[in-house]
Formats: C-alpha cells, sequence, structure tokens
C-alpha cells in the first residue's frame, strides 16, 4: 500500500505541475506575442494605418485640398477610400470615393461612423481643424468592437487576475486530487491483491470497474501461481522424504556392517592384514553414516523443511565452546586452533539456531583436519562490523581449490567440476550444508581467494536482530 | 545383584541379523546371553516369561511401534529401557526420552558405543550407592590438598580456606579435569550468568585460587588458561 500511496502523491502532484507548466506556457506565448505585436510596429517603414501623418498630408492652398504625392500613394494602397467632411457635414475632399457612400452626414452619422461602420466600410477618423478627415480601409479588414469598463474595475484588475490564476490553479489541484482519489480507491484492491500474490494465496479481487481486466488477470495469475507452488512443495516434499526413507532404510544394515566390521577387526582368528581391512570397512561405514546425515540435513535445509529453532544465543560463547569442544575431543597437536574474539562481541546477544550453527563451523573445522593430515593451524576470528557479525575460519593448510568453491556456488547440484572433472560428494557435500546454514540464518559465506586457493572461509550474518544486553 | 553382567537383556528389533549381531556383541563383553524377539508380539511373550533387567528396543516393530511398547511395559514394571533406532529425527528422540528412556541410539552405531550406554545404565540402576566409584573429595596437586568437603586448602605453610566462589570455579574444573571449561561455563556455574560483564571478576578469583593452589602462582602448573577459551585444571 505504501507503493500505491506512492503513486497517489506522484499522480497528484505531476497534474499540478503539468497546471501550472499550461498557464506558464500560455502566459509567455501571450507576452510573446505581445513583444512581437510590438517590435513589429517598431520596425521602420511600418505605417500601419497613420492618420495623423495621412491627414497631414492634405493641405489646402489657395482654396483646393490636395494631398501629397506620397498620400495619394497610401490611400490607394492602404484605403479603399478618403474625404474631408467639413463643419457643415458636406464632403470638402475626397479621393477614390464610391458612389454609394453619402455626400453629406448629419451630427448622428458622424456619431455613428465614428464608432462603427460607414456602409460597412471600417473608417477611421482624424480630427483637424477643418473638419474630420475619414480614411476607411477595405470592406472586412478591422472588426470593431467597443469596450467600457467601470474605473474600479480596470483598478482593481491585476488582483483580479491573480485571483483568476490562483482560482485556476486550486480548481486543477482538486480535480487532480479527487480523480487521484478515485484512481487510489480502483487501484487499492489489486495492490492488496500483488502483497497477497507475495504469500502464495488465491486471490478473489472483485473484477468491476475501470481495474476489472486488471484483477481478473490477477486473479487467474494468482490460481496458476498456487497450483505452481503446490506441485513445486508436492515434488520437494516428495524428494525429502524418498531421500529420509532412504537414510532411513540404510541405516540398519549399515549397522550390521559397522558391528561385523569392529568384530572383525578385533578378531584374534584373523591376520593383521584381514584385521586391517575390516578396520576399513569399520571406517568407511562410519563416514557413509556421516554421509547419510548430512544428506538428510543438506536436503532439509535445500527444501526448507528443516524449520531452525531459533533461540537467543551469545556468539562468543558459541565460538568459545566450539573451540574447547574440539581442543577436548578434537585436536592434536599437528593441529593447534587459535581463538580471536572481538571485545564488542561479548555483550551481543543474536538469534538463531547455535546446534544448526555450530554444526556449520564444525563442518569448516572438520574439512581443515581432514584435507591437511600433515598439520596446520587453525584460527577463528570474529568480529562485530556495522551492521553484520563476521566469523573467519582460516588455516595454514592447502586450502580449497577455487574450482569447489565455485561448483559450490553453481545453481546445479551437479557435481561435475568445470573441466568436467568429477568433485567427490563429500567435498562439497560438507560445504554446502555450511552455505545452507548461514543462508537459513539469512547470512553469507565467502571465500577469500588467493593464488585460486581458498584459505579463509567467511561467515557474515546479520546483525539486525542483535539485541545488546 | 554383584555386576553389571549378570543382568538379563532382552533384545526387540524386527531384523534377525541385528538381534544375532547384538547378541553376539554383548556376549562377547561378558553379559549373560540375551533372549531376542523380533516383533511386539514376541516381545510380550518374552516378558510374560520373565521379565528381564534392561530392553534394547526398536521403534519400528512390524506389529506396533517401539513407543507404545514401551508405555506398555512401564505400565507393568520399571525396567530400563534403552531405545535403538534407525530413526534419528530429533521428534523421535525426544519423544523417546519425554516417554522416560533411559536412553535413545541411533543406528549406525558403534559396538563400543551401545556396551558403554548400556553398561552406564545398569550401574546407575543396579548398583547405584554400593559399588558406584564415588568422585574422589580430595584433590591433591604437588604437595598441596584441596578437600571439597570443607574447602580447605592444606599445604606445608598451613591451612587455607576457598572463598565460595572460588569453591565453585575449582569444583567445575575438577568435574571437567583436564579438558577446557569455557569461560562462559565457569560463569554460567558461579554467577548463573554469561561471561559478559564477569570479564575481569572471574580473572580476578582465578588469580587468587592459583595462589591457594599453586607452587608458583606466576606460572601455574594446575590451573591453566586456555587463550581467549577458558581454563584447564591439570
Amino acid at each position: 500500500m505504501k507503493d500505491l500511496l506512492k503513486i497517489y502523491r506522484r499522480y497528484i502532484l505531476t497534474a499540478a505541475a503539468t497546471g501550472l507548466l499550461i498557464l506558464f506556457f500560455n502566459l509567455t506565448l501571450f507576452l510573446v506575442f505581445q513583444a512581437v505585436q510590438f517590435g513589429y510596429k517598431m520596425v521602420p517603414g511600418y505605417k500601419g494605418w497613420n492618420m495623423e501623418g495621412l491627414s497631414a498630408m492634405l493641405t489646402l492652398e489657395e482654396g483646393t485640398y490636395s494631398l501629397s504625392e506620397e498620400g495619394c500613394r497610401r490611400v490607394d494602397t492602404e484605403f479603399a477610400f478618403a474625404m474631408l467632411i467639413g463643419q457643415e457635414g458636406q464632403i470638402l475632399w475626397s479621393r477614390n470615393l464610391p458612389d454609394d457612400i453619402p455626400r453629406s452626414y448629419s451630427l448622428t452619422d458622424i456619431a455613428s461612423m465614428s464608432r462603427w461602420y460607414l456602409m460597412d466600410y471600417p473608417v477611421k477618423i482624424w480630427t483637424r481643424p477643418d473638419g474630420l478627415f475619414v480614411a476607411a480601409p477595405p470592406k472586412g479588414s478591422l472588426w470593431k468592437h467597443g469596450l467600457e469598463f467601470n474605473t474600479s474595475y480596470i483598478e482593481a484588475f491585476p488582483v483580479l487576475l491573480l485571483a483568476f490564476v490562483l482560482g485556476n490553479l486550486f480548481l486543477a489541484f482538486i480535480l487532480a486530487f479527487l480523480f487521484g482519489h478515485r484512481f487510489y480507491i480502483s487501484l487499492k484492491p489489486l495492490a492488496k491483491g500483488i502483497e497477497r500474490l507475495e504469500g502464495k494465496e488465491i486471490l478473489h479481487l472483485p473484477e468491476r470497474g475501470i481495474t476489472a481486466s486488471l484483477a481478473g488477470r490477477l486473479n487467474r495469475a494468482s490460481e496458476v501461481l498456487f497450483r505452481q507452488n503446490q506441485l513445486l512443495k508436492k515434488r520437494d516434499d516428495a524428494r525429502t522424504s524418498w531421500i529420509a526413507g532412504v537414510s532411513h532404510d540404510i541405516r540398519t544394515p549399515l549397522s550390521l556392517i559397522m558391528g561385523y566390521g569392529d568384530s572383525l577387526s578385533k578378531s584374534p582368528h584373523l591376520s593383521p592384514e584381514e584385521q586391517r581391512e575390516a578396520f576399513s570397512i569399520r571406517e568407511n561405514s562410519l563416514q557413509i553414516k556421516k554421509l547419510i546425515a548430512d544428506l538428510n540435513l543438506a536436503s532439509k535445509l535445500e527444501y526448507n523443511s528443516c524449520p531452525l529453532r531459533l533461540k537467543p544465543y551469545a556468539p562468543a560463547a558459541l565460538l568459545r565452546s566450539l573451540a574447547a569442544w574440539y581442543i577436548n575431543s578434537v585436536s592434536d597437536s599437528r593441529h593447534p586452533l587459535t581463538l580471536d574474539i572481538d571485545p564488542a562481541l561479548e555483550s551481543l546477544t543474536l538469534t538463531g539456531d547455535p546446534d544448526l550453527l555450530s554444526r556449520a563451523f564444525r563442518n569448516l573445522m572438520d574439512n581443515s583436519i581432514r584435507h591437511n593430515p600433515a598439520g596446520c593451524i587453525l584460527h577463528i576470528d570474529a568480529r562485530l562490523l556495522s551492521r553484520q557479525v563476521q566469523f573467519s575460519f582460516s588455516d595454514t593448510g592447502k586450502g580449497i581449490p577455487v574450482r569447489i568453491v565455485k561448483t559450490l556456488y553453481r545453481p546445479s547440484t551437479a557435481s561435475k567440476g568445470e573441466d568436467g572433472d568429477n568433485i567427490s560428494v563429500p567435498h562439497i557435500m560438507g560445504l554446502r550444508i555450511v552455505k545452507q546454514i548461514v543462508e537459513a540464518h539469512g547470512g553469507t559465506l565467502k571465500f577469500e581467494v588467493q593464488k585460486d586457493i581458498c584459505q579463509t572461509a567467511v561467515i557474515l550474518l546479520p546483525a539486525g536482530d542483535i539485541s545488546p544486553e | 545383584m554383584n555386576h553389571i553382567y549378570e543382568c538379563s537383556i532382552l533384545i526387540v528389533d524386527d531384523n534377525r541379523d541385528l538381534l544375532s549381531m547384538l547378541s553376539q556383541i554383548l556376549e562377547r563383553e561378558g553379559f549373560r546371553s540375551p533372549r531376542t524377539a523380533g516383533s511386539c508380539r514376541e516381545a510380550r511373550l518374552a516378558l510374560k516369561e520373565a521379565v528381564p533387567d534392561f530392553i534394547i528396543l526398536d521403534v519400528m516393530l512390524p506389529d506396533g511401534d517401539g513407543f507404545s511398547l514401551f508405555q506398555e511395559i512401564r505400565r507393568t514394571a520399571d525396567i530400563p529401557i534403552l531405545f535403538l533406532s534407525a530413526r534419528d529425527e530429533d521428534n523421535d528422540r525426544l519423544l523417546g526420552l519425554g516417554l522416560g528412556a533411559d536412553d535413545y541410539l541411533t543406528k549406525p552405531f558403534l559396538p563400543k558405543e551401545l556396551i558403554l550406554r548400556i553398561s552406564a545404565i545398569l550401574r546407575r540402576t543396579y548398583l547405584s550407592g554400593r559399588n558406584r566409584p564415588e568422585p574422589d573429595p580430595v584433590l591433591v596437586l604437588d604437595g598441596r590438598t584441596v578437600r571439597f568437603d570443607s574447602g580447605i586448602v592444606s599445604s606445608p605453610e598451613g591451612e587455607t580456606a576457598l572463598t565460595a566462589k572460588e569453591f565453585l570455579i575449582l569444583k567445575k574444573l575438577y568435574e571437567n579435569r583436564g579438558k577446557i571449561v569455557t569461560f562462559d561455563a565457569l560463569c554460567d556455574a558461579v554467577w548463573g550468568d554469561g561471561y559478559y560483564t564477569y570479564e575481569n571478576t572471574l580473572m580476578v578469583h582465578v588469580r587468587r585460587l592459583r595462589e591457594k593452589i599453586e607452587e608458583e602462582p606466576s606460572r601455574p602448573r594446575h590451573l591453566l588458561t586456555a587463550r581467549g577459551i577458558g581454563y584447564r585444571l591439570l
């Protein structure tokens, strides 16, 4: 729903911004137009219908009116006709005067033509001492309209203009809000549906209104997803059950192999060589036992059928207990262990499954011992980073080949190396379990690589749920 | 009963080969020849015949489950029972132990481990208070003697009493003699709390304890530090 509110907010803001932009655009266009008009009038040579100039070109000489050559040219080109009406209403002078134009005018005629038209000619008038100079632009070339405003209205015009702009803006905002709200209401069920889709539920969204088609598609998509999830779960459960079943069935025969192998390895009736062979049977049975347990755990972790037994634990105490167990039970003089814990970790408590985490840590330590029979120094280091706890397990042995690490991070569970060589399952199984346990805790497992060899495994666990004591 | 090897044992498992192997193992270790049963029905008959001193019981049987049979047996006789099962789920183990079983061992197993577990149960059940060796209440260290009943350390120079905390620390180390005991385990034993905030306190108590039990406290020979992990009593 947060996302929908975000869309809603953005929609309103965008609508308001669009309104403002249009207003700004229109204002700019108007000003530009005015500026062009003004600029056009300022261009040298522009005459327009300059009545004063034209009137001045008509002069009275020795009782006869005459228009200058320039005046004649202008009247002929810019006007239909021109005339001078005397104080008594009679025509004193004229040029190109059509026949249908009256030859004398009353005060009423003068008043009418000065404001409107003379026989549909949009005449223009200039007052002179000897009368009215009248020039008539061609019919249809001018639209004349009388404008009258109250003085108070003109005085208040700037305020009214501002109110008009603000009123329009307000209206635009309100409309954007109302339309946005309507849009929000219609999208709300869809947003809720998408959220529920993450929970792998079947949706039953109402299929009506403008979102009817979308809601219908979501409903059908949810059914498809639900069915797919069911099938996947069924398949995963079947796989886990199968592995659990096989590992269960193998345990009793393995007990016999281990038991008899153990007995034979101590039998006085067998030669030392035969005893050694029997001991090998016993040892390898133990290895198979461990593999079965690993396989079971890996399968359960892979298909999430192994719920973590979450509880608070102190990582520092867990590491010390692990180190003590190692030194007390496993370590020999060839594999000494050193432990370094960041003092900042002492006061911290994490939430997790300490048994499974111990299992992961032990797997890493087992690897160091198993692959370095000649001996190596094991070192465990734990640090508190800003939002994570970092556990580093390193040794001075031969390290883990990079190809094994790459196999571990390949999505496929195939046990073939990049170059097609077989990487035996025991090598991968232990590390895979470490990775799965760490990832089940929301953490990551990394390997520090130097010259194609990884000698340090780094586990990063989220410290988000850390609660300082 | 003077010895655990005199105990009569009944093994209930549906795998005849396993029954045979278990019988051989037990006999080889000196136990009386055990009786065997391949199903719940056979187990009931064997129990009617004679009540054994100990039962090794499988969980999955052809005509019922071991948990139910366990409850049935326990209703009539309080016999120590060890579950020996291929079911290794935590829930199964917890169910078995929760019902009151004396132990739960998962297959496959090492014969030695089975024998050790059976011996421990039998000793605990039948020989407790008679032949069971009591832990030595006296700790002897290079001419110094610590008596746990009184908390007194005796040396040629005289006697010194351990404080309550020193006593608890030494007792915990003595119970795990030879093994490293973590700082956390010691703090839990002494203060019932974690190591955090007790770091210095524990160090001071150990130093004082060394002054009482070591010849040269600055170069301890018995109460050793495992750097960053804990302490060990040798």
